[in-house]
C-alpha cells in the first residue's frame, strides 16, 4: 500500500494525468481511504489551476514591436 | 519546417512581427522570475531578440521555435546572473520532508481549505498563490512560471531550463508544494 509521504510526492503526475493505469490505481485506492491526502490533492490541484490564470495577456507596446521589427529587417 | 519559420528566414517582417506579438510579454515575465530585476530582465530580453534574430538563419528547427526562443533567454539569464555575481539556480538534492512521520504518514492531518465561492474570496486565493509563487527560490520559481503559468510542458521546460526530466518533475513538485504550505499558513493566520 502507497504511504502518504508517496502520495504527496507522485500528486503532481497524478493530476497533469502522467501515471501509467497501475500507479494511478494505487493513487485512487489510497485517496478513497485516506481523507488528508484527498485534501492535499484538491490544494494542489487548486494551486495549478490558479497559476493558470496568472498568465499575462498583454501584448507589447506597438513601438517594442516596430523597433524588434526595424532590428530584423537591418539584420537581413 | 513551419510556414512561419520559412517566412523568418525569408526576412518576413511581418511574420517577426508575429512572433514578438506572440512571445515578448512572456519572455519579460519569464526573465523578470529568472533575475529577479525589471530593469535586467528587459536587457535579457533585448538580448534574446538579438541572439534569436542573428540565430534564425542557422535554427533547424530540432525544437521548436518557442521552446529554441525560451532556451536562449534562460542562457542570457544565466549569463545576466554570473555577471551580476549572483548565485546561479541550480536543483538542489532531495531533503527529508518533515511533513511525514517515519512511517510514512502525515504528521498533522490535513484539512480542506474552504471552497472558493465567490469573486473576492476567488481573488484572495489568486493573490496568495501569486504571492506564494513569488516567495519560491528560482529554480522552483522558474519552473513552477513555465509549467503551470505559461503552459509549457514537462519536456518543453527541462529544455527550457537545460535540466533532466527527473530535476523538472523534482521542482515542479516541490513549488507546488511550497506554494499550497504558503497558502495553508496565511489562511491560517488569516482566522
Amino acid at each position: 500500500m502507497r504511504t502518504c509521504e508517496e502520495f504527496a510526492h507522485d500528486v503532481t503526475d497524478y493530476i497533469d494525468g502522467k501515471m501509467t493505469l497501475g500507479p494511478r490505481m494505487s493513487m485512487i485506492l489510497h485517496a478513497t481511504i485516506c481523507s488528508s491526502c484527498r485534501a492535499y490533492r484538491r490544494q494542489i490541484e487548486l494551486v495549478r489551476n490558479l497559476a493558470g490564470e496568472l498568465k499575462t495577456s498583454q501584448e507589447p507596446t506597438e513601438e517594442t514591436v516596430d523597433e524588434l521589427a526595424e532590428l530584423f529587417t537591418n539584420s537581413q | 519546417m513551419s510556414e512561419l519559420l520559412d517566412r523568418l528566414k525569408a526576412g518576413d517582417q511581418d511574420a517577426f512581427k508575429l512572433l514578438v506579438r506572440e512571445h515578448h510579454s512572456t519572455m519579460v515575465a519569464v526573465a523578470t522570475s529568472a533575475v529577479s530585476d525589471k530593469g535586467a530582465a528587459e536587457e535579457v530580453v533585448q538580448e534574446t531578440w538579438l541572439a534569436v534574430i542573428k540565430g534564425l538563419k542557422t535554427f533547424e528547427g530540432r525544437s521548436s521555435l518557442k521552446t529554441w526562443i525560451f532556451a536562449i533567454l534562460m542562457n542570457q539569464a544565466k549569463k545576466r546572473l554570473r555577471t551580476d555575481g549572483k548565485v546561479e539556480w541550480v536543483g538542489r538534492s532531495e531533503d527529508h520532508d518533515e511533513r511525514f512521520r517515519k512511517d510514512g504518514h502525515w504528521n498533522s492531518t490535513v484539512d480542506a481549505w474552504p471552497n472558493p465561492e465567490n469573486k473576492a474570496a476567488h481573488k484572495q486565493m489568486l493573490d496568495l498563490v501569486q504571492a506564494g509563487i513569488e516567495s519560491l527560490p528560482e529554480p522552483q520559481k522558474l519552473v513552477v512560471i513555465l509549467s503551470d503559468v505559461e503552459g509549457f510542458s514537462g519536456p518543453e521546460v527541462s529544455e527550457i531550463m537545460d535540466i533532466t526530466k527527473e530535476n523538472q518533475r523534482v521542482l515542479l513538485y516541490r513549488a507546488r508544494s511550497a506554494v499550497r504550505d504558503y497558502v495553508e499558513q496565511a489562511l491560517k493566520e488569516a482566522k
